[in-house]
């Protein structure tokens, strides 16, 4: 795990224990980290006590201010619009997972494409051949060996080909990607989001999408307009 | 339909006023047995929704199982013994510690921050929009990195990585110019 990453971690107070004991040992050998940390953590005070203040300021001119029967009629209409929501979003829901298989499928090997011989294949070609070879435990082996960012885009897919959604998610959510492979990262993760019928997480994804320009961007703009 | 924990959790103003006007007689009448102004009482009540709604936006509501109104007593509760010390018999004990953990005074660290911290306060002015949001997102609402990418619309998590650096920066320079 990088220090990024820790530090973070620390400053929302969710260190494992394993992590804590790293996090403890960089406090005490990298000062650079020492003084991040602090100053975040200060950060972190300042900014909240600013939200806190301005959050209260509003509660304060709203108990103030006299009250209005309009509102009672406004929350009428809001509780029978989230009531036909409600209703519309339960009847919508059986379809997501059948829109995953409608629209997953594997992303090609854009990577090491090989046409040389297995035996002597370089790790990142082995790798890929393994991938083309739809031998995804295989290639999702050798690929976390390869230490490249976007070859851990490939683990991902080999993931969700072998039926491990969950730790594909997992395996998705963490990653950080550079140029394309981010949209590509992406795309991926709403359809997983889809299969899980999690609408909630995939809509804000294909929405950036489809607002950017991007290879997904059409097939994002047409998944949104059926969930 | 939508739950007020769901809109609360959006943070969603017509609710939080709603909640407020919702639990705010009978949190004015529980304070009666603590001899508490009416002013000191309302201070207390607005300070216990903050909580709430802080809660609700950065997710640690969801660790809460009991209902909202016996929370929110809680919190009041808390923070009356915070504030005033009084010895009160813990009748109510419906709060389970991790319940607890989640409840913070808000205003605590004002009244003994330190003048870093009010420099730093003053330097968040200076910042410009987007940084303040990106600041505001990341440590208020303790979102995580890809779901403020999703909101701002950034290209990555790593431009969006880079860009709060870059507002840390500019932070640490106003603080320069400051002192």
């Amino acid at each position: 795990m990088d220090k990024e990453e820790i530090l973070q971690k620390a400053l929302k107070g969710n260190l494992n224990p394993a992590e804590k004991a790293e996090f403890v040992s960089l406090m005490d050998t990298d000062d650079e980290f020492q003084a991040a940390y602090f100053f975040e953590k200060e950060v972190k005070v300042a900014v909240q006590l600013d939200e806190r203040s301005r959050l209260k300021a509003k509660l304060a001119r709203y108990e103030a201010k006299p009250k209005f029967k309009f509102w009672h009629w406004a929350a009428a209409a809001i509780v029978l619009l989230s009531l036909s929501f409600g209703a519309w979003s339960i009847f919508q829901a059986t379809t997501q997972p059948s829109l995953y298989a409608q629209y997953y499928e594997k992303f090609p090997n854009l990577e090491a494409p090989t046409t040389r011989a297995d035996n002597d294949l370089s790790a990142k070609e082995a790798a890929y051949r393994a991938y083309d070879r739809n031998e995804y435990e295989k290639a999702h082996g050798l690929l976390s060996k390869l230490d490249e960012q976007n070859a851990n885009f490939y683990a991902g897919i080999c993931l969700i080909e072998t039926g491990e959604f969950e730790q594909a998610i997992k395996h998705f959510e963490a990653l950080s990607l550079a140029g394309e492979y981010e949209n590509h990262r992406l795309w991926y993760l709403s359809l997983l989001y889809l299969k899980q019928n999690n609408t909630e997480k995939a809509k804000p994804i294909l929405l950036h999408l489809s607002k950017n320009q991007n290879f997904w961007r059409e097939k994002a703009s047409l998944l949104l307009t059926k969930i | 339909m939508e739950s007020t924990r769901e809109k609360l959790s959006r943070g969603d103003e017509q609710e939080q006023f709603r909640f407020y006007d919702e639990h705010k007689t009978a949190f004015l009448f529980f304070c009666n047995r603590f001899n508490l102004r009416k002013e000191e009482a309302l201070d207390i009540y607005q300070d216990a929704c903050l909580v709430i709604f802080e809660n609700a936006r950065n997710g640690k509501l969801e660790q809460v199982k009991c209902n909202l109104k016996t929370y929110l007593f809680g919190i009041g509760k808390n923070l009356i013994y915070k504030r005033f010390e009084k010895k009160v018999k813990d009748e109510e004990a419906e709060l389970r510690a991790f319940e607890l953990a989640t409840v913070f005074d808000p205003f605590e660290d004002e009244n003994q921050q330190d003048q870093k911290i009010e420099q730093i306060r003053n330097a968040l002015q200076g910042l410009g929009k987007k940084c303040r949001e990106i600041l505001k997102r990341f440590y208020f609402e303790e979102k995580s990195l890809e779901e403020i990418m999703l909101e701002m619309n950034y290209e990555s998590k790593n431009v969006l990585k880079s860009q709060k650096s870059r507002c840390l920066k500019q932070l640490k320079e106003l603080l320069g110019v400051q002192s």
